[in-house]
């Protein structure tokens, strides 16, 4: 009996709340970019990458790459038209990663990926 | 007899002799007089202007005849809003009531909503037309009801009942989702309102559930109004639902060709498979080059592989325009998988297909041997004796050369050609060799500018990247003759005599402060920074047009002129709406950071005001400076629960086209949570690329 009522009392606060979060018509908050303060360090790697051959292999590349929230920014050279040999500047919130992992980051995302400046 | 016929006529003959002098200057007088006339009343409305920012009975009883012009209105920004709002509601000439109720659209003040709404209820459908636009600018919820009603009557003019859909559709409110929905469902009775309608719930689509928009555009998508598949189609290619899949396959033969293209595009959009048949099946047919490469751009999307194998056949068709467009596509989506096709491609006996597929072959993404195999088939065409082969085979080596092949472009092409003959080509080899900032082309485009032959903003930057000392000089005096489109080159450039010449062009045109020698020669001083020039511009700064004042301020502020922050804050405050896109564009030409910082300091605040078009202007002017922070704000407009502001926000990051800018809302998408947010940056990044 007493677990029957418990199941109706849930039942209905479900309901109720269900209710309101209609009533009241917005959306529970998505997730979005935000703001990262600062105080919080930054660091940059250069790197050279060969980008899998597509026509926005630029944007595939950055949309993959941001998914992990503890990239900061990609910047990119300006040879525009091209997926090979393209330099780019990536900054990172140095506290949660380290370059290596970076790199290994980018290498997931690219066909090649070496850092700027060493030989191949 | 003869006599007596000149005896007769020669008294009138004498009287139109005394006359003449008399009838020459009557038209002259009248002239005078109408002259005087016009001056009399430009004056009059230049009194009655100077009262309505402090008198807001000052339009009552006044006609339209001798009401100020619009601009004018506009120029005193909301300054206005007061004396228009009892013109509205007390003046009893129609035009007078209508031409008031236009500016308040141009002013979108807040401020009017009480007397806007009331104004619905105006007997003349022409006041009540330009009234419902002007609800449109300032969108608020307490307009909802009183909108719907005027919708509703049932002697509502068609037009205004258009426009009240448009209106509603800036104001975001469930009654208005709900209103839009159930108009769209009946069926039309006299005039099919069903685009306007969708357009309204379209810009409104982050209030509905999102399976009851796929809905409802599917419902669109099947319907008989053309205007509303087409819009339908749009809305499915960026819901990108497979739901909308049958029904945009059933419009692939529509007989409009828009829609069938749209159609298309839709499909690709979507990306699924289940679509390529259909695809597949008419692509053979088509019969216009829009539509193959449509259609085998969503091929190739949906199934590579059978998009490979089509335009293989299609390569090979016994058409050689559409052997040309199949060569076209294949470099368009840039997979090194059509190499082999377009080398093929090379032995067609068309010199058009062969041009074709050689450009085609410099858009491949090609890995390290293909990039060999392909350099190796353009190097035998780039000595052809075809001009046009010659041509695209060596901008194609150009492509595919690290570090490019500017040597060769100009000595085969720039130096090469007769220009009798090949003008077209050698100005092509310019730009080129101008956009990799070679030196030797300076003269050509010089030329080529002054001449109107090239825009400058074509070959604007090229002058501002490659500096010199006598190009800067003729460009100088090109500003000087009247060429206003190089004002921001020579701004950039800042010549060696600049300032007297600007200073004396701002004195010059003093008594027209709106002419193009004031604008532009106010851009000029603003830009070169020396203080000399301060009060001269300051002065011009306190004129009554908007344009002149609000760059008058701007220049003075650049200039050292320390109350400029604040007199461009009350500016954005008090300006129309209307010229809001104007300021943003004046202000973001300030480059010194520490007006730049003091302003935005001031400008944050603004970016939230309730005011929508205030608070995007601020905006769109701290996006432009300091884009890694106010990028999130402006996703927070894209993602606003008002559409209007959405519209805005979509408005002004289109006219930004910083690249940095484009980096951040590829990050924003790559986060982003809310599918309709998503949808949103989707469509602006598309429209980036």
């Amino acid at each position: 009996m007493r677990t029957r009522r418990a199941l109706c009392c849930l039942a209905v606060l479900l309901a109720m709340n269900g209710c309101a979060a209609r009533a009241s018509g917005a959306p529970a908050v998505p997730g979005r970019d935000r703001p990262v303060p600062s105080d919080v360090p930054r660091a940059e790697l250069e790197l050279i990458v060969d980008l899998e051959p597509e026509a926005r292999c630029e944007e595939s590349f950055d949309l993959g790459l941001y998914r992990d929230a503890r990239i900061e920014l990609v910047s990119w050279d300006d040879k525009l038209r091209t997926c090979s040999g393209r330099g780019i500047t990536v900054r990172y919130y140095a506290s949660k990663l380290r370059s290596e992992e970076v790199i290994a980051l980018v290498a997931k995302l690219a066909r090649t990926a070496r850092v700027a400046g060493v030989p191949q | 007899m003869k006599r007596a016929w000149l005896r007769g006529a020669f008294g009138p003959m004498l009287l139109c002799a005394a006359l003449a002098p008399a009838a020459l200057v009557v038209p002259g007088v009248v002239a005078q007089q109408q002259s005087e006339a016009r001056e009399d009343q430009a004056s009059d409305a230049e009194k009655l202007l100077a009262q309505v920012p402090n008198d807001a009975s000052v339009l009552i009883n006044v006609g339209y005849r001798d009401l100020p012009a619009s601009p004018d209105f506009v120029n005193l920004g909301k300054r206005s809003t007061k004396a228009l709002e009892r013109c509205l509601a007390d003046n009893i000439d129609l035009d007078a009531r209508a031409r008031c109720a236009v500016v308040l659209e141009a002013l979108g003040d807040h401020r009017a909503l009480a007397t806007l709404q009331g104004a619905l209820d105006d007997w003349e459908p022409l006041v009540r037309y330009r009234v419902v636009k002007a609800l449109g600018a300032v969108p608020d919820k307490t307009s909802v009801a009183p909108l719907i009603a005027l919708y509703q009557r049932n002697d509502e003019e068609l037009h205004v009942r258009e426009a009240v859909v448009e209106a509603l559709g800036n104001i975001s409110d469930q009654r208005v989702v709900s209103f839009l929905r159930a108009e769209l469902g009946k069926r039309p009775g006299g005039a099919d309102l069903r685009p306007a309608l969708f357009e309204a719930l379209w810009q409104n689509r982050h209030l509905l559930a999102r399976d009851t928009l796929i809905d409802d555009a599917k419902k669109a998508l099947a319907s008989d109004n053309e205007a509303l598949v087409l819009a339908a189609t749009l809305a499915a290619a960026e819901l990108r639902s497979p739901r909308h899949v049958a029904a945009l396959v059933a419009l692939i033969d529509h007989t409009s060709a828009e829609i069938r293209n749209k159609a298309v595009y839709a499909l690709g959009r979507v990306g699924d498979k289940s679509a390529t048949k259909a695809l597949l099946a008419t692509m053979p047919n088509v019969r216009d080059s829009r539509m193959l490469n449509n259609i085998a751009f969503a091929l190739e999307r949906l199934d590579k592989n059978a998009f490979y194998a089509e335009i293989a056949k299609t390569i090979e068709h016994k058409q050689a325009v559409i052997r040309l467009n199949a060569a076209y596509v294949l470099g368009d989506v840039h997979h090194a998988e059509g190499l082999a096709l377009l080398e093929k491609a090379l032995a067609d006996p068309s010199d058009f297909v062969r041009s074709s597929a050689v450009a085609a072959i410099g858009k491949l993404a090609l890995r390290g041997d293909e990039h060999e195999r392909a350099r190796k088939s353009l190097e035998a065409l780039a000595t052809s004796p075809s001009v046009s082969l010659r041509e695209e085979a060596i901008y194609s080596l150009d492509a595919l050369t690290p570090g490019g092949a500017r040597d060769r472009i100009h000595a085969a092409l720039f130096k090469g050609l007769d220009p009798r003959k090949h003008g077209a080509a050698i100005r092509r080899a310019a730009l080129a060799l101008g956009d990799a900032g070679d030196p030797r082309v300076r003269s050509h485009l010089l030329a080529c500018l002054l001449g109107y032959e090239c825009g400058v903003e074509r070959v604007g930057s090229y002058f501002t990247r490659v500096p010199d000392e006598a190009a800067s000089g003729r460009l100088l005096l090109g500003w000087t003759r009247g060429r206003s489109d190089l004002t921001r080159v020579v701004a950039k450039l800042r010549p060696a005599g600049t300032l007297p010449i600007a200073m004396s062009t701002l004195r010059d045109s003093w008594a027209s402060p709106e002419s193009q020698e004031t604008l532009t020669s106010l851009q000029i001083l603003g830009s070169l920074g020396d203080e000399s020039a301060r009060e001269l511009v300051v002065s011009r700064a306190t004129t009554d047009r908007t344009l002149p004042r609000i760059l008058g301020v701007v220049a003075a502020g650049r200039l050292g002129y320390a109350d400029a922050p604040a007199k461009l804050v009350q500016e954005l405050e008090s300006c129309a709406a209307e010229w809001l896109p104007d300021f943003v564009r004046a202000t973001i030409a300030i480059e010194e950071p520490a007006l730049r910082a003091s302003l935005d300091a001031l400008l944050e605040p603004k970016a939230r005001d309730a005011d929508v078009h205030v608070a995007m202007a601020a905006l769109a002017i701290r996006l432009a400076w300091f884009p890694d922070k106010a990028i999130y704000r402006m996703i927070d407009a894209l993602g606003s629960q008002l559409g209007f502001e959405r519209t805005l926000a979509a408005s002004y990051l289109a006219h930004n086209v910083d690249r940095r800018v484009t980096w951040l809302l590829r990050r924003a998408l790559a986060r982003e949570g809310s599918p309709d947010v998503r949808d949103r940056l989707r469509a602006v990044l598309d429209e980036r690329s």
